[in-house]
């Protein structure tokens, strides 16, 4: 047992009575790394491979991946890998993935990804403009655009999603705690995961009954994962059982809140279904750009289809399931938890590991590269608060709120 | 309610991953409980339980005790120290990293098994004079299990830091200096334990390629000595760690400075010590060992050339001259010769590109996805005699039978029935029922002589058609084949209720048949635990839980249905050669596999990597390994249609010795081995490769100077193989490719070997595998390797070697000359324009009457179909090249100008 005197007085120490969240942050960085090492190690392995663990198949697996990306053969130039056995390099690779290296890249779908991905997030900043007009927020609209992207670049780096804080503050020029800030978060997000409930319900449809059940169930069963891991995210004063599943659901996404805000919403039709509207499409350019950079990543030429069997509808489903993950804030940038999720649903389509993750680490790049692009934009053409000031903030207001 | 984020305390967090944790825990275990289960039942089925628990108790244990250590660590330092709402976290996080150390630690189960009951060698290292076992056997494992320690020590301290700090709490406990000292001595042991790693070290492009050299070993200044500098270094830091530690958890009022300086000091004194030792090193090296190579490392390159000569049982090879006459011998005396009568030129192989290609073959992987270059007889039997769209030859091996007292070299190729994971999802395997119930086993060995073609250029078949027909009462044999190559991962049901196996194709309709249930395969489905358990291990769940067909009384399961996945499930610590042949012994069809015993770790010996070469590559994979030293100890042999596999010692090797004591039941004496068995007996292709084409090619250099200077490499001789054009369209497509010999089988007549060479074996026809090297950087022929085959001289190798200084061509060159040789390119030339496919087959190097000839044969094609005929005979002897339409013709064209 431990006695006074091991106590060591430290001035950083905290207030009796006070909680630290400091676990919980490291914890935010960590779990994210678990989980790619999850999908590294025990997905992505050759299945053939004698063992999950077997050095030979994990070995297959990450360098197939970089044959894919197209970028094994300059590795193979930088002495990082050598080509069957000649050359320098720390691993021996197979002449036939430098052979799937060297195969042609689509330029035109790559950059019909660039505009589709840029335009998807160009149109979620003028929701948001719209959102803040509607609140309330009549002057500044290079300002109302800017928070949203400020708000994304603080998720980027930050777990737990400071970035709605970052949002509020942008727009109130405050601590972001006046009503209509805090209305702006609440229904720029309502209208994502609108936009994502709609995409779902014509993509299942379109599946019909046979298709959809068990996309559905595996959605289901997914969303019920990361909210279980999230739970105290919807639960601040407690949690009823993590047995209730649609419940813990329903909180961890506001479900109160959610349909207070729909009903009120509803009397504006006009508005909504327009906002509605632009949500789906914001989405709907989102998958078109991740369909578009796997089609570059492809080679027709070469009969290598990335995905070849999959329908654009089940991709669009695919995508708008994972994306479910993102409204829950926990990991920075949800990395790890979004990558996890759509490599699960193309396993549910009936694609394989190896390729589920190509192309989710493209899409994942390719949309964070153009947050943090936007990011930089947003802080360099409108005075955005400090990002650490506001880290700190939310960092202590989750302080209290815990400790409360 | 508006939505706010934070950040959740840790304990919130703690529970959604625990949950996850548990239910991955438990799934994963669910999952792996049935592998075990399958495997008992498996090794029980074939009469080897005791080897399964022994190396189950094996791993019990040290699953148990390193699991219990582990958890230990992580748990006493969070019970003794944490907050009590922590203890079931510790609890929790202990179970899980117990179970993870423990089954990974288990995983070296082979290594204790090995440590406890290595037989030793016999021999000693020449540094420290310990038995070449104890580096084989017990240094890896103490290794290991070391390391498997110092991970418990460091975590028991990373979890007491973690805890004491969550708590404000001083880092100095008891616990602390405890942990602390025993991971300083762990560590320090490891550090004094490498000594011994100096004779297994790598020294890249030194002389020396493994092995302690002279920097290691002599003078004060050397690394043997800076290994035990830097242990009593470890030792010392140790110390002062400690006390650090223990002054930190006694007094509370001193300052942490007046604590650290005086063992700090220690500390920097030792690390000085340590670097200077270091430097030294560093300036011996540069001033006084580099400047005066190679001849201040003789002894130790001739240390390391011998043991890798040992290493490679390349010691007992026997060198002999070979001049080669300079008469011609006459077309009469050529055609006398029984090695040209037998002489294989319907090649019983099929030639791949190596796995991994070579950068030359680069653009035929980008243009073509076979890497086949070469293998006109597999086409042909597909062609001839598969007859039935379900059924494949996946390769044709060379085998010989004694026929009317004449030992005789026949193609053999085995007609299976693979399965779906091999094949994919055919019409006829596409529902389960067919699949696992109807489409069991494939039908009968194909064979036809390889020294024999007809009228049409086309095979002569001894064994052909469906149910089979035999022209010699020598080859009957049981057609089932319920085992074979292309029968990956599947299992099949027999014995099911209301339904018989398809068993061949009539005139119009079809046979059934029951295997029968005398055979001891199979694991009976007899109660429905059995049925979970294989529900869960195959993964068809409605099938196993739900199907009338599974009749508990009689239903057998049968898994593992490919030699090498079955050798594999019962002998895991063999290198298995990848290249199972079926031949025919008393009637039954049975497999044949080659097992080795390696290692990495004899001490001086260089390391290879041993596995899949180009030639009869495997149609299943084996991992490839890393060895420095290897025994052809083991032949397993696997009946096609029961199942039973026999595992045959054929060596005193002391690795199977030590596995003979570890499992007494596994292996059969060679005394017992059966003479039809004995007689089939093939030198493994694979180690024979890395023997010959990886070290004889530099070791055969006797002394360190000539070794140092690599004064005679050579390299494995080259030959022109494949399609020469499809037409005029076609011609010069590239296909047509240079491409290294593998070791190919023949029958040698010994009084056809060079003078001097003695086989004491009568005039009996000798089953060789012979391989030509060229110089390195050069084409003529500088040594023929030859590895005899049958009873009596197994395993003895020659190396025919032409004098340095004398031109005899190598078979590239012997290639261009033929041509370049009018009648053969007015003829091909011709063929081509008419729109044929040609192809270039091998090139053969017969030995005869002490001299030597070479055989090419040309292949034609149809475009429309694959149907490779052997249509002409090229002879290269004496400088004269001569052709025509069978080999006879071709070499009495001789005698005309």
């Amino acid at each position: 047992m431990t006695t006074p005197q091991d106590q060591l007085p430290r001035a950083s120490d905290a207030a009796p009575g006070t909680t630290s969240l400091r676990g919980s942050v490291a914890w935010g960085y960590v779990f994210g790394f678990l989980l790619m090492l999850f999908v590294f190690l025990i997905l992505l392995p050759d299945a053939d491979g004698p063992s999950p663990w077997d050095a030979v198949a994990f070995r297959k697996g990450i360098l197939e991946t970089f044959a894919n990306f197209r970028i094994l053969d300059e590795l193979a130039d930088m002495g990082i890998v050598r080509v069957a056995d000649i050359g320098e390099g720390f691993l021996n690779v197979d002449l036939d993935l430098i052979a799937v290296s060297n195969r042609k890249f689509g330029t035109a779908p790559f950059y019909l990804a660039l505009a589709f991905i840029s335009l998807s997030l160009m149109l979620r900043g003028i929701r948001q403009r719209m959102l803040a007009s509607h609140f309330g927020f009549g002057h500044g609209v290079k300002g109302q655009i800017s928070s949203y992207f400020f708000g994304r670049g603080m998720n980027l780096f930050f777990p737990f999603g400071p970035g709605d804080l970052a949002i509020a503050r942008t727009l109130d020029g405050g601590d972001g705690t006046g009503e209509a800030a805090v209305d702006v978060v609440f229904h720029n997000r309502l209208f994502e995961l609108l936009g994502i409930f709609v995409v779902l319900l014509i993509g299942l449809i379109y599946l019909g009954w046979g298709g959809a059940i068990t996309t559905v169930l595996w959605t289901l069963l997914l969303t019920i994962a990361v909210v279980s891991l999230t739970q105290p995210l919807g639960w601040p004063t407690g949690q009823p059982s993590r047995w209730k599943f649609l419940a813990n659901i329903s909180a961890a996404f506001n479900g109160p809140a959610l349909m207070a805000a729909l009903k009120r919403l509803l009397a504006s039709p006009v508005f909504l279904f327009g906002i509605l509207v632009l949500s789906v499409a914001v989405l709907m350019m989102e998958i078109i750009g991740y369909w578009w950079i796997k089609q570059a990543f492809s080679s027709p030429m070469d009969d290598y289809v990335l995905m070849k069997d999959l329908a654009f509808v089940n991709f669009a489903v695919v995508i708008a399931g994972a994306s479910i993950t993102r409204i829950l804030p926990y990991t920075f940038a949800s990395f790890g938890i979004y990558e996890t999720a759509s490599v699960v649903m193309f396993w549910v389509m009936g694609e394989g590991f190896l390729t589920g993750i190509t192309v989710t680490l493209l899409d994942s790049l390719l949309l964070n590269v153009f947050i943090f692009l936007f990011f930089i934009v947003a802080m360099r053409v409108n005075p955005c608060p400090s990002i650490l000031e506001t880290w700190r903030m939310f960092y202590q207001r989750s302080v209290k709120r815990v400790a409360a | 309610m508006k939505p706010d984020a934070f950040i959740p305390a840790p304990r919130a967090l703690w529970r959604g991953a625990a949950l996850w944790g548990w239910f991955a825990y438990v799934v994963i275990a669910l999952l792996a409980i049935p592998h075990f289960i399958v495997q008992y039942w498996f090794n029980q089925s074939l009469g080897f339980r005791t080897l399964f628990w022994t190396n189950f108790t094996t791993q019990a244990v040290m699953f148990l005790a390193y699991g219990a250590l582990l958890f230990l660590a992580v748990w006493f330092p969070i019970r003794r120290y944490g907050p009590p709402s922590r203890f079931g976290g510790g609890t929790t996080l202990g179970i899980w990293l117990g179970t993870l150390g423990g089954w990974l630690y288990a995983g070296s189960y082979q290594q204790a098994l090995l440590a406890f009951n290595g037989v030793p060698f016999g021999r000693s290292d020449p540094v420290f004079g310990r038995d070449i076992g104890f580096y084989v056997y017990q240094l890896p494992f103490w290794q290991t299990t070391l390391r498997a320690l110092g991970i418990a020590a460091g975590g028991c301290l990373l979890f007491t830091v973690i805890v004491r700090y969550s708590k404000r709490q001083r880092l100095a406990t008891p616990l602390a200096v405890v942990v602390t000292a025993l991971l300083g001595l762990i560590i320090t042991l490891s550090t004094y334990l490498g000594r011994y790693e100096l004779l297994l070290r790598d020294n890249g492009d030194s002389g020396v390629r493994i092995g302690a050299e002279y920097l290691d070993l002599v003078g004060i200044v050397s690394r043997l000595n800076n290994v035990l500098v830097m242990s009593l270094v470890e030792a010392g830091l140790t110390v002062a760690a400690c006390v650090v530690l223990l002054r930190l958890s006694r007094d509370h009022g001193t300052s942490l400075r007046s604590v650290l300086r005086g063992p700090v000091r220690v500390a920097g004194g030792l690390l000085g010590v340590e670097l200077a030792f270091f430097l030294a090193l560093v300036i011996k090296d540069h001033v006084w060992v580099s400047p005066n190579e190679p001849l201040i490392q003789q002894e130790y390159i001739q240390r390391h050339m011998d043991a890798t000569l040992e290493g490679y049982r390349l010691d007992r090879v026997e060198v002999h001259d070979w001049e080669p006459p300079s008469t011609p011998l006459t077309p009469e005396q050529l055609l006398a010769s029984r090695t040209i009568q037998n002489a294989p030129y319907l090649s019983s192989w099929v030639s791949y590109l190596e796995e991994p290609p070579d950068v030359q073959h680069y653009q035929r992987i980008a243009l073509s996805e076979s890497q086949m270059v070469y293998g006109p007889l597999l086409q042909t039997y597909d062609q001839q005699q598969k007859l039935r769209p379900y059924y494949k030859f996946l390769s044709v091996d060379g085998v010989r039978y004694r026929v009317d007292g004449e030992k005789r070299m026949f193609a053999s190729a085995v007609r299976e029935l693979p399965s779906r994971a091999f094949v994919g999802p055919q019409e006829w395997l596409r529902y389960w029922g067919s699949a696992a119930l109807l489409f069991t086993h494939g039908m009968g060995l194909v064979m036809s002589p390889t020294n024999q073609i007809d009228e049409t250029g086309s095979p002569l078949y001894v064994s052909k058609n469906i149910p089979p027909d035999i022209t010699n009462p020598r080859f009957e044999h049981e057609p089932r084949i319920y085992f074979g190559e292309g029968l990956k991962d599947d299992y099949v049901l027999t014995n099911v209720r209301g339904l018989q196996e398809f068993d061949y194709a009539t005139e119009q309709f079809r046979e059934v048949i029951t295997y029968p249930e005398h055979h001891p395969d199979g694991i009976a489905v007899n109660s429905w635990f059995r049925r979970l358990v294989f529900a869960v291990y195959s993964r068809d769940v409605t099938a196993f839980l739900f199907s009338r067909y599974i009749d508990h009384s009689r239903t057998k399961v049968h898994i593992r249905r490919t030699p090498i996945a079955r050798a594999a499930g019962i002998a895991p610590f063999l290198f298995l050669d990848t290249n199972p042949y079926a031949f025919i012994s008393e009637g039954r069809v049975l497999w044949m596999m080659n097992g080795l015993t390696t290692t990495d770790r004899y001490p001086y010996s260089f390391r290879e990597m041993l596995g899949d070469k180009a030639d009869e590559r495997a149609v299943e994979r084996f991992p490839e390994r890393l060895v420095n030293y290897a025994e052809d100890a083991v032949k397993i042999t696997l009946d096609a249609e029961s199942g039973e596999i026999r595992f045959y010692q054929v060596t005193d090797d002391p690795i199977i010795s030590s596995w003979a004591r570890i499992y007494p039941d596994l292996f059969v004496p060679r005394t017992a081995m059966p003479a039809d068995v004995g007689n089939q007996l093939t030198y493994p292709l694979q180690w024979f490769h890395v023997q010959f084409d990886d070290i004889y090619k530099r070791y055969h250099q006797r002394h360190p100077l000539e070794f140092y200077n690599v004064e005679d490499l050579w390299d494995d001789a080259d030959e022109t193989i494949g399609s020469i054009g499809r037409g005029l369209s076609g011609f010069g497509t590239g296909d047509q490719m240079t491409f290294s010999y593998e070791g190919y089988h023949m029958l040698l007549d010994p009084a056809d070997l060079p003078a001097g060479v003695e086989v004491n074996e009568g005039d009996d026809l000798q089953f060789a595998l012979l391989m030509p090297f060229t110089p390195d950087g050069a084409r003529n022929l500088r040594s023929l390797i030859v590895a005899f085959q049958d009873p009596g001289q197994y395993g003895r190798l020659l190396s025919l070697q032409i004098p340095q200084g004398t031109f005899v061509p190598g078979p590239e060159q012997v290639d261009a000359y033929i041509d370049n040789d009018r009648p053969v390119h007015q003829q091909v030339t011709m063929w081509i324009r008419h729109g044929s496919e040609v192809i270039r087959g091998n090139t053969l190097l017969v030995p005869v009457g002490g001299d030597l000839l070479y055989v090419e044969t040309i292949w034609v094609n149809s475009l429309q179909n694959e149907l490779p005929q052997l249509k002409l005979f090229a002879i290269r002897y004496h400088d004269r090249i001569t052709s025509d339409v069978t080999l006879e013709e071709a070499i009495l064209r001789r005698s005309t100008r």
